[in-house]
C-alpha cells in the first residue's frame, strides 16, 4: 500500500499508463479491461443463459427437462482452463478473421468468458423459471393470452428476481476469472477503445506481473492495490445479492 | 388462423445455439486431444501421469484439510448462533478471485518464507480456496434442516452436539455431499492460484514428497496450450483437457450417485416418521 502514499492515490487509481520500470503505476488499463470484458461476457451470457432457462423450463417436453438441467449443471463445473483453451483454438481465430487485429483481444476475452458463465447463469435462472407457479400461467392462458404473451408478460417478470441473482453471481464469476481470460486477451496493459485489440484485466494483470516484480517493491505493491480493488468489486457484487433477497 | 410464435422461436434458436456452443467446447477438446491421449499414459514428453497424480494428491490433501473445519465453522454459525460476520466473510472470500489467493501465498510462502514451488504450497492455496466455499455453501444446506427436528431432539434431552451428529448432519448429508463435490471440482480445475505456488513442473521421478513440484492437469493444459513449442503441443493440451474433463465428470457423477443413495435412505426415514413401534 506504500505505493499509494508515495505516488499518490490519483496517479495510481486514475493513471492511464502502467510502466513499472519507469515508475508509472496507473491501473486504469486493468480496471477498463475488467469492466469491458465483464460487460461483454454478461451480454453474451444473458442472451444465451436466459433463453436456455426459458426454453428448458417452459418450452421443452417434460421428460427432457431433468436431463437438460443436469447437463447444464455439469457445464457449470467445467474447468476454466478448458474454456480458455477453446477460446484460443476457436474464438481468437474467429475474431481475427471477422474483426481484424491479432485476434487476441478484449472482444475474444468477452466472448470466451460469456460462454464460460452461460451455464452458471442458465442453471440458476432455470431454477427461478421453474419456481414460477404453474397456476398463474394457466390463469393467463385461460384469459386468452397467447403463449408468447404468457412467457414474456408473466413467466419472465415473475422469475426476474431469481434471474437478477443469477446475473450477479455470473458477474462475480466473470470478475474473478483469470485463466480463461489470460489465454485469449493478449495481455497488454493498455486502455483502448478498440475491442479487437489486446488488453488486460485486473486478474490477468496480477497473474502476469506477480513473478516479475519483487514483492515489496512499488510495482509489487501496485498488485496488492489491484487485489484490493477486486476485493471491493466482489464485496459490491455480493451486496447486490443480499439487497435483493430478504434482509434477514 | 395459425398463431405466430415469434418469441418462442427466438428463444428456442438462442437456446439451441447456446447449448450447441457448450457442446462444441467439449467436442473440440475430445477431437483434438484424442490422438495424443494414449501417449499421455506412456513415458515421454506427452506423459500426463505426474500431473494426474499431483492433482489427486493436492486436491485430496486440500479436501482433508478444508472440509471438516469448513463444516464445523458452518455448524458453529447455524447451531451455536456464531456472529453473522463469520457468514459474510466466508461468502465474500469464496467469491474472491483465486489469483489474489495465489498472489498472497506467493508473497508469503515463496518470496518471504523461502518455500519451493511445491505440492505443499499448492495444498495451502487450495485449502485457502475451499475453506470459505465449504463454510459459505454449507450454511444454507444446514438451515434447510427443519427447526422442529432440532427442537424435538433437544426436548428429548439430547445435547447440542448429539443433535448435530445424530439429527442435523445426517439429514443435511445429501446437500453437504453436493457442496463438497462442487468444491472439489473447483479445485481440480484451478490454475490461477497454483501457477506461482505449486509451480509449473511435475516431478520427473515418482515421489510422495510434499516438497516435489506440484503442476496439476489444469496447469499443464494452460502451459502446453499457450507456451509449448512441441510439434504435437495442440494435441497434448487437448489430451490434458480430456483427462481433466473426465476427472470432473467422474467426480460429479460419483457425488450424484452418492447423493441419490443418501436421499433414498433419508426418504425411508421420512416415510416412517411419526409411526409408532418402529
Amino acid at each position: 500500500m506504500a505505493v499509494l502514499s508515495r505516488y499518490g492515490l490519483e496517479p495510481v487509481l486514475l493513471g492511464r499508463v502502467f510502466e513499472p520500470a519507469r515508475g508509472r503505476f496507473g491501473l486504469i488499463p486493468f480496471i477498463w479491461g475488467s469492466v469491458v470484458v465483464g460487460l461483454m461476457a454478461l451480454v453474451v451470457a444473458v442472451l444465451f443463459g436466459v433463453s436456455l432457462a426459458l426454453a428448458v423450463g417452459r418450452r421443452v417436453p417434460e421428460r427432457l427437462r431433468g436431463a437438460l438441467g443436469r447437463g447444464l449443471s455439469i457445464f457449470v463445473a467445467l474447468p476454466s482452463v478448458i474454456l480458455g483453451w477453446w477460446g484460443l483454438e476457436t474464438v481468437v481465430p474467429l475474431v481475427r478473421q471477422v474483426f481484424g487485429g491479432p485476434g487476441f483481444s478484449l472482444l475474444a476475452a468477452g466472448l470466451t468468458l460469456g460462454v464460460m458463465i452461460t451455464p452458471t447463469l442458465a442453471a440458476l435462472s432455470l431454477a427461478a423459471v421453474e419456481g414460477v407457479p404453474r397456476l398463474l400461467e394457466e390463469a393467463s392462458d385461460a384469459l386468452g393470452a397467447h403463449p408468447d404473451q404468457t412467457l414474456l408478460g408473466l413467466t419472465l417478470p415473475a422469475a426476474l428476481p431469481g434471474i437478477a441473482r443469477a446475473v450477479v453471481l455470473a458477474a462475480s464469476r466473470a470478475l474473478a476469472e483469470t485463466m480463461a481470460v489470460q489465454m485469449v486477451i493478449g495481455s497488454q496493459p493498455v486502455a483502448r477503445l478498440a475491442l479487437n485489440l489486446p488488453g488486460s484485466t485486473l486478474t490477468t494483470g496480477i497473474l502476469v506481473n506477480m513473478a516479475v516484480w519483487p514483492p515489496g517493491s512499488p510495482a509489487g505493491q501496485s498488485l496488492t492495490v489491484m487485489a484490493a480493488l477486486l476485493l471491493v468489486g466482489a464485496w459490491w457484487l455480493s451486496r447486490q445479492l443480499t439487497d435483493r433477497s430478504d434482509p434477514a | 388462423m395459425r398463431q405466430r410464435h415469434g418469441v418462442t422461436a427466438v428463444i428456442l434458436v438462442l437456446a439451441v445455439c447456446g447449448g450447441a456452443i457448450l457442446l462444441l467446447v467439449a467436442g473440440e477438446v475430445v477431437a483434438v486431444g484424442w490422438p495424443e491421449l494414449g501417449a499421455g499414459f506412456r513415458a515421454g514428453p506427452a506423459d500426463l501421469r505426474p500431473e494426474l497424480f499431483n492433482t489427486l494428491y493436492m486436491v485430496g490433501a486440500a479436501l482433508v484439510l478444508s472440509v471438516p473445519p469448513g463444516l464445523l465453522a458452518a455448524l458453529w454459525r447455524t447451531e451455536e448462533r456464531a456472529p453473522r460476520i463469520l457468514e459474510d466473510v466466508a461468502s465474500l472470500l469464496s467469491s474472491l478471485p483465486s489469483v489474489t489467493i495465489g498472489l498472497g501465498l506467493f508473497v508469503l510462502l515463496i518470496a518471504t518464507s523461502g518455500w519451493p514451488f511445491s505440492r505443499a504450497a499448492g495444498i495451502v492455496a487450495l485449502t485457502a480456496m475451499n475453506l470459505p466455499w465449504m463454510t459459505a455453501a454449507s450454511i444454507p444446506v444446514l438451515r434447510q434442516v427443519g427447526e422442529s427436528r432440532r427442537q424435538a431432539s433437544l426436548a428429548l434431552g439430547a445435547s447440542v452436539w448429539a443433535t448435530v451428529v445424530r439429527v442435523v448432519v445426517p439429514e443435511a448429508l445429501p446437500g453437504l455431499v453436493a457442496v463438497a463435490a462442487v468444491g472439489a471440482a473447483r479445485l481440480v480445475g484451478e490454475a490461477a492460484a497454483l501457477l506461482f505456488t505449486a509451480g509449473v513442473n511435475a516431478p520427473a521421478r515418482f515421489s510422495w514428497s510434499p516438497w516435489a513440484p506440484g503442476a496439476t492437469l489444469a496447469i499443464r493444459l494452460f502451459r502446453v496450450g499457450t507456451e509449448s513449442l512441441h510439434p504435437d503441443a495442440r494435441a497434448m493440451a487437448g489430451a490434458a483437457g480430456i483427462v481433466l474433463l473426465l476427472f470432473t465428470l467422474v467426480l460429479l457423477g460419483v457425488a450424484g450417485v452418492l447423493q441419490r443413495y443418501l436421499r433414498r435412505r433419508a426418504g425411508i426415514v421420512d416415510g416412517t416418521e411419526g409411526r409408532f413401534g418402529r
